[in-house]
């Protein structure tokens, strides 16, 4: 059903654009309706791939936990069980493609390596960690790339 | 904030003013954590007609920061006649019973604060190594100044604590405000905490955000610093490494668009400043990345729970994964 909601955000930007700019006199508000157009334009270029980011994200990050599940195995420690005990708590994939269920599970997922940044990030030099050095390699570089991907250059 | 609001402060202010007027008054974009108006006043004393140009920084709904109107004030007024350039306070309003929020009272100095033309428009490219060596000279000046004379001033317990007082006060305030699991920042902080640098030989008053952008400068260079309101005592590294990161390059190779980091760090011992140990600098710049992301996350809680309208705030949300990009780079 025309227009889809990507389509309505670019109609607003525009109309806000030709009736409202051209009246605005001060620097202040000229500088807020900027970051209203930057705010548009983010809306437009994340809209349609949303869901489909979400599931690939959720997706890849479950499968990175469970590399990290399998090199826990490898380290002695009560940290150490007690990190496979809270990967494998973790909820099941969602069951539906509303934003709200894919957005808890990715949340899930994210809390599930933020809990495991104590053990993760040390790998790289406490050899007692050793067995996670080569999933904190992947993590970071999936998160590194997640991050490319949403960035927007608002500083230039 | 309305002239008419303004000009009935001033005739309480300066009650021997005459045909007091106030004109032009503007809102400066920016600012996110303080409300930044400029405006005009022209009135007569004792027959010979005065004319000024003054800044209210009045406190927003809500902000970036929780910041301190008192200690800016404070600080400011102790800034006088020391040597590090900075606008002369007139007045503060902490009831702020004229214009419905504290506020304080400045004199508005001459030059611009566009760091983005700064770093890029040929139209200043003579000026950057002038600025360049100011900016370092300046902060070497900050690093020097007495904080005994500044009782509002936050200041860890020891020079030792100096690191991790600011890693702790930083995860308190992301674990207050964070609206989402931040996994890059649980690995910085995780970072952070194993890289403590060596504790500075004394507490300094450290600007808190000291970039190209937060000072004042002309043609004849920098002519006054601002945005004091992130100010405490701590280690002096920690400004050098805020101003090194990647968002302050402006798009440009250069720290603070100016020059590079070791000719920065080079004029800044020169300067007085303090030797900069290239491990703690790279703490500071991981650090400062961390602190960046969790400013966005305070404003993006103000935008999203509807306690703030500024369109900044949103906007700044969206820097974030950069900021998580760069701190993945630096501690992977």
């Amino acid at each position: 059903m025309r227009p889809y909601p990507e389509e309505v955000a670019r109609i607003i930007q525009a109309g806000i654009t030709a009736h409202f700019a051209p009246e605005l006199r001060s620097t202040y508000a000229q500088a807020q309706l900027a970051f209203c157009a930057l705010l548009f334009m983010v809306l437009q270029r994340d809209f349609d791939g949303i869901a489909e980011d979400l599931v690939r994200s959720n997706r890849e990050l479950r499968a990175l936990l469970g590399e990290a599940d399998a090199a826990l195995a490898h380290v002695a420690g009560d940290d150490a069980a007690a990190a496979r005990a809270s990967i494998a708590a973790l909820p099941a994939p969602a069951a539906d493609v509303r934003l709200s269920s894919l957005r808890a599970e990715y949340d899930a997922l994210r809390d599930a390596f933020a809990k495991l940044a104590p053990l993760l990030e040390p790998a790289a030099d406490d050899a007692r960690l050793a067995p996670l050095r080569e999933v904190r390699a992947r993590a970071f570089a999936w998160f590194a790339a997640d991050a490319k991907r949403r960035s927007v250059p608002v500083l230039g | 904030m309305r002239e008419d609001q303004l000009a009935a402060y001033l005739r309480r202010k300066l009650p021997d003013a005459a045909d007091l007027a106030v004109a032009n008054l503007a809102r400066i974009p920016g600012g996110a954590s303080r409300e930044t108006w400029s405006f005009d006043a022209r009135w007569t004393a004792r027959g010979t007609p005065v004319e000024r140009a003054f800044i209210v920084r009045r406190d927003p709904p809500a902000s970036l920061l929780e910041s301190n109107a008192s200690l800016e004030f404070e600080l400011y007024t102790a800034l006088e006649g020391s040597g590090i350039p900075a606008p002369r306070v007139l007045w503060y309003e902490p009831d702020g019973a004229e214009l419905e929020r504290p506020f304080f009272v400045m004199e508005r100095l001459p030059g611009i604060t566009d760091a983005r033309t700064l770093a890029h428009s040929p139209e200043w490219a003579e000026q950057r190594p002038l600025i360049a060596r100011q900016k370092a000279e300046v902060l070497a000046r900050i690093h020097r100044f007495d904080i005994g004379r500044l009782r509002s001033l936050e200041r860890p317990p020891s020079p030792e604590t100096a690191a991790l007082h600011e890693v702790e006060k930083w995860e308190r305030t992301m674990r207050q405000d964070a609206l989402e699991p931040q996994p890059v920042l649980e690995f910085a902080f995780s970072w952070l905490r194993r890289h403590l640098p060596p504790p500075p030989e004394r507490l300094a008053l450290v600007h808190g955000d000291y970039r190209s952008g937060n000072f004042l400068f002309d043609k004849t260079g920098i002519t006054g610093v601002l945005d004091w309101e992130m100010a405490h005592a701590g280690d002096p590294i920690e400004d050098v490494g805020w101003l090194a990161i990647k968002s302050w390059r402006w798009g440009t190779d250069r720290t603070g668009g100016l020059c590079s980091r070791e000719e920065f760090v080079r004029m800044y011992e020169e300067a007085g400043g303090a030797k900069v140990d290239p491990a703690a600098l790279k703490f500071w710049e991981v650090f400062s990345n961390v602190k960046f992301a969790i400013i966005f996350i305070t404003g993006t809680k103000a935008v999203v729970s509807g306690k703030s309208a500024d369109m900044l705030l949103a906007v700044t949300a969206f820097i974030n994964p950069g900021l998580e990009a760069e701190i993945l780079e630096l501690i992977g």
